[in-house]
């Protein structure tokens, strides 16, 4: 809620921020699991696209050309190879994503074998 | 026997915290040296800062409008989102 000259607005946090001259600090996380699997790259991310439109269907779902699928506003999932049987599953996200992002690494987490 | 399935994310009931205003590196560092991270040091980077903790291979990249946390061990990042939460502003 802004109050400008007598009158007052509800406004988006960020945007009351800019009014009020406050600089946002954007805090965000990165964990990379590895996990043992013989799947390729593509199919592994397929897996992770069936986990994610069971675990966050009521959030925005999006796998680009390079493999890497984004959930929300900010939480981004890429794999890579990590070795002969190993992939590297990436996942990164806001602070304001917080719930989301740490929510879905438990589930992969819970899903499949990690190495480390 | 059927499989469990995960159970939809509900929205959170907790509201999310805006943070704003320039990170003091070396009152995060001192926060993370009290939680017992003896090891994080702070290196000087051209665009800011970075606290490495060699000892978890967890790396911290801080410019003025923002933070990176590069971590794959939840307790130890909850630990460094504890002690962000509490060297910045916040509404």
């Amino acid at each position: 809620l802004v109050m400008r000259e007598q009158a007052m607005k509800l406004v988006e946090p960020r945007e009351a921020m800019k009014e009020l001259g406050l600089n946002e600090h954007d805090v965000r996380f990165t964990s990379t699991l590895t996990i043992t699997d013989n799947d390729s790259v593509a199919e592994m991310a397929e897996k992770l696209m069936k986990i994610f439109r069971e675990s966050a269907q009521q959030h925005s779902l999006q796998q680009s050309s390079d493999g890497s699928i984004s959930i929300a506003d900010s939480v981004l999932v890429k794999v890579s190879e990590s070795d002969e049987n190993d992939k590297s599953v990436l996942l990164s996200w806001s602070l304001q994503d917080e719930e989301l992002g740490s929510h879905l690494l438990k589930i992969i987490k819970t899903k499949f074998p990690t190495a480390c | 026997s059927e499989e469990t399935k995960p159970s939809p994310l509900v929205k959170p009931v907790t509201s999310p915290t805006y943070l704003w205003g320039n990170l003091d590196v070396f009152e995060l560092r001192d926060s993370l040296h009290q939680k017992g991270l003896m090891d994080a040091k702070v290196e000087n980077v051209p665009n800011g800062f970075i606290i490495h903790i060699p000892s978890e291979d967890t790396l911290i990249q801080i410019d003025q409008t923002s933070t990176h946390i590069m971590c794959s061990n939840e307790i130890l990042r909850n630990k460094i989102k504890e002690s962000l939460i509490k060297c910045l502003a916040k509404i």
